[in-house]
């Protein structure tokens, strides 16, 4: 049970039961787990801004590959198309229903640009440590926040292997560069929001 | 660590931590000290909130399910199908792994979510303490699951763009995707708005 007149500063609340706890110092790769629920309090960060920085520019690479480059190809009777995962949305917009096409366009193309741009701008200003690119950092992080819930790439992804078994049946399907940088995208997406904690990024900002 | 029987939580020692960035602070402050968002012991209105989006998502979810998800049309034949007709005509076609991929995405998750938001937000409401380990961890399990009901609409997404076979086929969304997406979007705002800190606070 936490002394009442710890500093604030060592003290952690649960997020999912507002428990106090008093904070203890985590050997590599620890967690520190709520008393009463059993719910993740805090975690080593495993992540520094450094290699984040690295892997969002292989991400934001990635995505252009992902989108510029081949998708895939659908033969039907030796009839082949080659689709660009960028033409879905041209696609999109030619159809009468104006709200897919904006859906679309929001998951699978804005609002993954726009963390990984958001999280460039960021990691940048956090690395370099230069004076006008971190007065915005706070808003960045707090942007970031908000659209993480909505960034679905890795659902994207099991929707598109979904699309594959399906069109296999009536077509013969060959995946190509594009498809490939996809999946690559997905899984450095899934590895960096997975190491690295938010704490540590606010923590970051406060030193400056 | 320590027993919590007489242990206090952040509201009874005066503190909130921000429900944006997390920092724990003094509760005495309109702002948080860190990013500046508004500050509160508990997500304003969350119950509120979290029944206005629930039940947004349950009117959504009959059409979604009634009308059409896809419209085909092969060599002059059009065909209409509801998300469950494709699960049966997936299922006859022996894609059973889709099949049980698509049902559990966009049957199951949605009534999952349906039943245990509602469920929580009627213990909130009664103030009766269950098995409160369980149901936190319940919601967090539905809260993570949830987006993953998006599959559907993407590969309707998918196949309209790119079934583009000369002519020979088109594929188009039916009424049901839009709903759908509705459907998804408003449960996934439902759980958002939800504060499980409120289940503990009758403990």
């Amino acid at each position: 049970m936490p002394e009442p007149n710890l500093p604030v500063d060592d003290l952690v609340a649960c997020h999912s039961c507002d428990l106090l706890h008093e904070k203890t110092a985590l050997g590599e790769g620890e967690k520190a787990w709520c008393s009463r629920c059993g719910s993740l309090l805090y975690r080593t960060n495993n992540n520094t801004i450094e290699i984040s920085l690295a892997l969002t520019i292989a991400s934001l690479l990635l995505f252009l590959f992902a989108q510029l480059l081949p998708f895939l190809s659908i033969d039907v009777d030796g009839n082949k198309t080659t689709i660009y995962l960028i033409s879905t949305i041209d696609t999109l917009s030619q159809l009468d229903n104006v709200l897919l096409g904006i859906a679309g366009a929001l998951f699978l193309v804005i609002i993954p640009l726009g963390v990984l741009l958001l999280d460039l701008l960021l990691l940048s200003a956090l690395y370099s440590n230069k004076r006008p690119l971190t007065l915005f950092a706070r808003q960045l992080l707090l942007l970031i926040g908000r659209l993480a819930p909505w960034n679905m790439l890795e659902i994207f992804l099991l929707g598109v292997l979904v699309t594959i078994v399906k069109l296999a049946s009536i077509a013969e399907i060959s995946l190509h560069q594009g498809f490939w940088a996809f999946v690559a995208l997905v899984m450095i997406n899934l590895f960096v929001s997975t190491t690295l904690e938010p704490e540590e990024l606010w923590q970051a900002i406060d030193k400056h | 660590m320590a027993g919590h029987r007489q242990a206090l939580t952040a509201m009874q020692a005066g503190l909130a931590s921000c429900h944006v960035c997390g920092k724990l602070q003094s509760c005495t402050a309109d702002h948080c000290v860190r990013c500046g968002s508004r500050l509160y012991q508990r997500k304003p209105f969350s119950v509120q909130r979290s029944w206005a989006f629930l039940i947004t998502a349950l009117i959504l979810y009959l059409p979604a399910n009634l009308y059409p998800i896809m419209n085909t049309t092969s060599l002059g034949v059009k065909d209409e199908k509801t998300i469950i007709g494709g699960v049966i005509l997936l299922w006859s076609m022996k894609s059973y792994p889709v099949a049980v991929i698509i049902f559990t995405a966009s049957i199951v998750i949605p009534l999952l979510k349906f039943l245990v938001i509602s469920l929580l937000l009627f213990s909130i409401w009664k103030g009766h303490s269950g098995k409160l380990n369980q149901q936190t961890r319940l919601f967090r399990i539905i809260e993570y699951i949830g987006p993953w009901s998006m599959i559907d609409v993407f590969v309707v997404i998918l196949l309209v763009a790119l079934i583009q076979f000369g002519g020979i086929a088109t594929v188009l969304p039916g009424s049901a995707a839009m709903a759908f997406a509705g459907m998804v979007i408003t449960t996934m705002l439902s759980a958002i708005s939800f504060d499980t800190r409120l289940l503990w606070d009758s403990e």
